[in-house]
């Protein structure tokens, strides 16, 4: 390959502006400006740390003592009830608070540079997104303090996560943590979703996108269809504890299976959610430290693609011990048996690379390596486990403890590592020792082969998992005792990774851009990178940028000209550029949000609904309500605009290419598509809710409940139809400029709005049955409260855009938000119909 | 938006040829899945027509059809993409195209796992 030897070619252009765009793009000094702070660089570290710390508090704490007290039979250590919880908290943070954030703070941080863009589309749904992680995972670990510590599992099972059996606050604490710490997962993911389709670098088509960012494109988007689910599987679980309705009651026509699904069709794509980053780590590592391009880029991108879809189909195989009717076992096991295709066509694409490549042994490479070997191991156990005879025996056993630390070390801990050698110095601008991060390499790799292998030995012979003692002569003895003897090289492992780190900080020895020598456009940038990344955005004619193009400003004429001007033009407000999804040609300049303290707010609100059902305090809940609706309007207040629509218009006839600096519109049309996406999957997950608890039931509604009838609900559909209609007249109206006709056609659909969800919900307050009679009532109000929220939702906008209307802030050119609010209009409708339809005709259907 | 190949319908963009295999595949599986769960009920247990479960029947016919659709797409893509060459297009890259083909034989290969044992498989 000789189109690779040439070091540190090309780099970034420093222009005269550099150091104003820099302060424009920097957050505020001091405490304040901290908790303003929504910079990419800052929010990405601040996951990725409190991810770490996370791990530290929780992972390793708990697995130490638990392997302490598995060490020897008949150990008296920990009592068992503590020995529950302990490994109740390992899995639990693991999952939710650890790998994940870890991954959305890799992505925050990196994407921008990677991408050839300045920013996240949403910087404030970004910190957003960081703040309720944080609150949600401190909520969860303040159970100590209260000491209710969930003991039921990571996948708390009904019954026994149920009010009879976990009648304490423990169980609450890990639903509402949890569930805040989601909704900040899924905020994270809609940032990264926009970033990857529309904030790429002229030239950068999809096809030349690098796969890190296919990663993470397919992961964020099955956060937002995998995290949905667990969340509304957990409404109803709080529901059943803290408002006595029936879900998961089998005396009252609940079903204790509902959970077990709505919890695995998250759970098991949450393992391919912290696989597929990996996979796009290291798919960056090994070309860079082969020295050879990717073999098989298609192929591997495919193989995220079907991984993505596929892993949604393959939930079951955590039930197969359930009793599932065989046809349906078989849906889940074929699935499962596919999925090794993909798995595979990555792993030998992988293979050849390094194959055909030159090798140069830095520590990424190693950790690389590494993972390859743990991980087909434990894919083999995987797929060992997913056949149904084997796993009816391997089930709750030491095997699948083995299975799953394998993938989950090797298979994410390992490429994280990587990842972390790999882009660290970038970042900070100080190279990591190389020796001893080889050292940190070999000692992991040692331990965890000690630590789990004999754990397939011990499953085999029947161990099971999650107990917390085992009784002497069953020749577990010796297996137990090296596994924990494992965990403490595991240990010493970490010990050496942060000595490295800490080491790196004293000396602070200054690394060059581009130290690895590797292609994508990262590396161009000054090690560490400027707050907005790019003064001039760079222009994209390969997948390996950096090893293939002379410069990074060559492109077409227009492409030329333009991203010259940004880096002249604006300096007062913050530009990015958005393009078009496949072809990453320029669309539009729009400006980002800046520092803000209402992401902050709005976190709380939600932190503060979820503690006040924690607490049992309703009005709290409200509080916190109030809390979001205020932080959310004082997000999104509109600024006066920094420059005039003449000026913009001077750029855009220049350029050719639209300047929107009242907020962006591809990018804030996607937005809004991806809250719809999100309020229809909660809403099809209710609707599988519905239809379970209908299959569980003879008799629908169930004898002594008359089917409710649908007068006031039809009235109130009417109202609600005339009010899509007002809307959409509304903003035919503001196209053409004519601000008295959207205020006309919007106050219609408010006005009808209203009517509408007050006959609705009137009639659901005079319902002859509550949510507490009968799984049927439970599902009934559920989805119909759910429908009244998302089309007062609705209203709440609509009557934003009347005042804003009032005050003339529309125009032809700028009306962004109205046609938002009429995309979420169709959403809301939709739902309305579908939704009250099944709650209404279907039962007289079957 | 521009057909993938000049004599191919106007809808037929790479948006639907690299989404229809995944797509039609996640559909395929969630109708059978529900059918079978409804067909092995307490509220609808399962009937049988002539001595086959109407569950396996609606299985097999619904695999028939997605298979069919799967290998419709898979080759739209595969000539989409072997017509496309870069150079004569280059910034819509073949590989989209290619991708979709890969995409759709793996779903078609994907919808034959899961479907085709509930042809000898007993069904609740
Ligand atoms: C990235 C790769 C993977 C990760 C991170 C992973 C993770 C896990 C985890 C955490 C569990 C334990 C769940 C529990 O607490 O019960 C588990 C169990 C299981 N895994 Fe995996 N897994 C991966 C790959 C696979 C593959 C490729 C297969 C098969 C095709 C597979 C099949 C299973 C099965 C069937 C079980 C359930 C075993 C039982 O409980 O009886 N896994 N996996
Ligand atoms: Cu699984």
């Amino acid at each position: 390959m000789s189109d690779v030897s040439r070091p540190n070619l090309p780099r970034v252009r420093t222009p005269p502006t550099d150091p104003v765009l820099d302060e424009l793009w920097s957050d505020p000094p001091g405490l304040l400006g901290k908790l303003k702070a929504v910079q990419n660089d800052a929010i990405g570290k601040r996951l990725i740390l409190t991810g770490f710390f996370f791990l530290l508090l929780g992972g390793s704490v708990d697995s130490v003592v638990m392997r302490l007290q598995l060490a020897v039979p008949n150990n008296d250590l920990v009592s068992p009830q503590l020995y529950n919880e302990l490994f109740t908290n390992h899995g639990s943070v693991t999952m939710f608070l650890v790998i994940l954030p870890i991954f959305e703070g890799f992505a925050i941080l990196l994407l921008p540079l990677l991408l050839g863009t300045r920013e996240m589309p949403f910087p404030r749904l970004g910190a957003f997104a960081y703040f309720t992680f944080l609150m949600g995972g401190l909520l969860y670990y303040s159970a100590t303090l209260f000491s209710a510590v969930p003991d039921a599992g990571w996948f708390a099972y009904t019954p026994l996560s149920g009010l009879e059996f976990s009648p304490d606050l423990a169980i609450d604490f890990w639903v509402l943590g949890l569930g805040v710490a989601e909704v900040g997962a899924i905020a994270a993911a809609v940032e990264i979703i926009i970033s990857v389709l529309k904030m790429r670098a002229p030239g950068m088509t999809l096809s030349r996108m690098p796969l890190f960012a296919w990663a993470f494109l397919v992961t964020a988007f099955m956060i937002l269809f995998a995290f949905t689910p667990l969340i509304i599987g957990s409404m109803l679980l709080e529901l059943d504890r803290g408002f006595g309705t029936q879900f998961f009651n089998v005396d009252a026509g609940g079903s204790s299976l509902l959970w077990q699904h709505l919890f695995w069709i998250f759970g098991h794509p949450e393992v391919y959610i912290q696989f597929l980053p990996a996979t796009g780590i290291i798919s960056m590592v090994i070309p860079t430290f082969m020295r050879k391009k990717m073999v098989g880029h298609t192929w591997i991108v495919g193989s995220m693609v079907a991984i993505g879809f596929l892993s949604f189909g393959l939930w079951a195989h955590h039930m197969f011990t359930v009793g599932l009717s065989p046809i349906v076992g078989s849906f889940f096991a074929g699935a499962s048996m596919v999925i090794a295709i993909p798995a595979g066509v990555q792993i030998f694409a992988w293979l050849a690379t390094i194959w055909a490549g030159r090798p140069r042994w830095g520590t990424p490479l190693l950790f690389t390596v590494g993972f390859l070997a743990l991980f087909v191991l434990g894919g083999i156990t995987g797929v060992m486990v997913a056949s149904v005879p084997f796993d009816l025996q391997a089930h709750d056993s030491y095997f699948v403890v083995a299975h799953l630390h394998y993938v989950l070390i090797g298979g994410v801990g390992f490429p994280m590592f990587a990842g972390v050698y790999y882009w660290l110095p970038k970042m900070t601008g100080y190279s990591l020792d190389d020796r001893l991060g080889k050292w940190n390499f070999w000692i992991l790799f040692i331990g965890v082969n000690v630590a789990f292998f004999p754990m397939h030995i011990v499953g085999l012979m029947g161990m099971p998992r999650r107990v917390y003692t085992y009784p002497e002569g069953l020749g577990w003895e010796t297996y137990n005792l090296i596994s924990t003897v494992g965990v403490f090289i595991i240990v010493a492992g970490i010990g050496v990774f942060v000595v490295n780190l800490i080491l790196s900080h004293r000396r602070k020895v200054p690394v060059a851009n581009n130290p690895w020598d590797a292609p994508t456009l990262e590396w161009a940038t000054p090690s560490p990178p400027l707050q907005h990344a790019w003064s001039i955005p760079p222009i994209v004619t390969s997948r390996y940028p950096l090893w293939d193009q002379d410069d990074l400003y060559s492109g077409s004429e227009g492409d030329e000209a333009l991203v010259e001007a940004l880096g002249q033009w604006p300096l007062r407000w913050r530009a990015v550029l958005a393009t078009s999804t496949a072809d990453a040609e320029p669309e539009e300049v729009f400006r980002v949000g800046g520092p803000s303290i209402w992401p902050l707010i709005t976190a709380f609100g939600t932190v503060t609904i979820f503690a006040a059902e924690l607490l049992k305090l309703r009005l709290g809940a409200l509080a916190g309500m109030a809390v979001i609706v205020i932080g959310a309007i004082g997000w999104n207040w509109p600024d006066s605009p920094p420059i005039t629509e003449e000026e913009e218009l001077e750029f855009e006839m220049a350029h050719k290419i639209p300047v929107r600096v009242g907020g962006s519109l591809t990018v804030a049309r996607w937005g809004m598509g991806l809250m719809n996406l999100f309020v229809g999957i909660a809403f099809m997950s209710i609707l599988l809710a519905y239809f379970y608890l209908r299959l569980d039931n003879p008799a629908w509604p169930p004898p002594g409940i008359e089917n409710p009838s649908p007068l006031a609900i039809i009235s109130a559909t009417a109202l609600i139809g005339v009010a899509g209609w007002g809307f959409r007249r509304g903003l035919r109206r503001i196209r053409e400029g004519d601000g008295d006709g959207l205020l006309r056609g919007t106050g219609v659909a408010l006005l009808a709005a209203l009517g509408g969800v007050v006959i609705a919900g009137s009639h659901f307050i005079g319902l002859e049955f509550s949510s507490q009679d009968h799984a049927y009532g439970s599902v009934f109000h559920t989805l119909g409260w759910f429908i009244l929220v998302v089309t007062t939702a609705a209203i709440v906008m609509t009557a934003l855009i009347v005042y804003w209307t009032v005050r003339g802030e529309y125009s032809e050119r700028r009306h962004v938000p109205v046609s938002n609010v009429g995309f979420f209009w169709t959403t809301a409708i939709i739902v309305w119909v579908i939704g009250f339809g099944v709650l209404y005709l279907t039962p007289a259907l079957t | 938006m521009k057909g993938a190949t000049t004599d191919q319908p106007r809808w037929l963009t790479w948006h639907v040829l690299v989404l229809a295999g995944p797509v039609i595949w996640y559909l395929y599986f969630w109708v059978v899945y529900l059918l079978a769960e409804a067909g092995c009920s307490r509220a609808f247990p399962e009937t049988q027509w002539f001595g086959v479960s109407w569950v396996a029947l609606a299985t097999l016919l619904l695999t028939v059809i997605a298979c069919s659709l799967l290998a419709y797409f898979t080759f739209t893509a595969y000539s989409a993409a072997r017509s496309n060459p870069d150079l004569i297009e280059p910034t819509r890259e073949a590989s989209l195209y290619a991708l979709g083909a890969l995409l759709g034989a793996f779903f078609l290969v994907a919808t034959l796992f899961v479907g085709v044992p509930a042809a000898v498989l007993d069904v609740c």
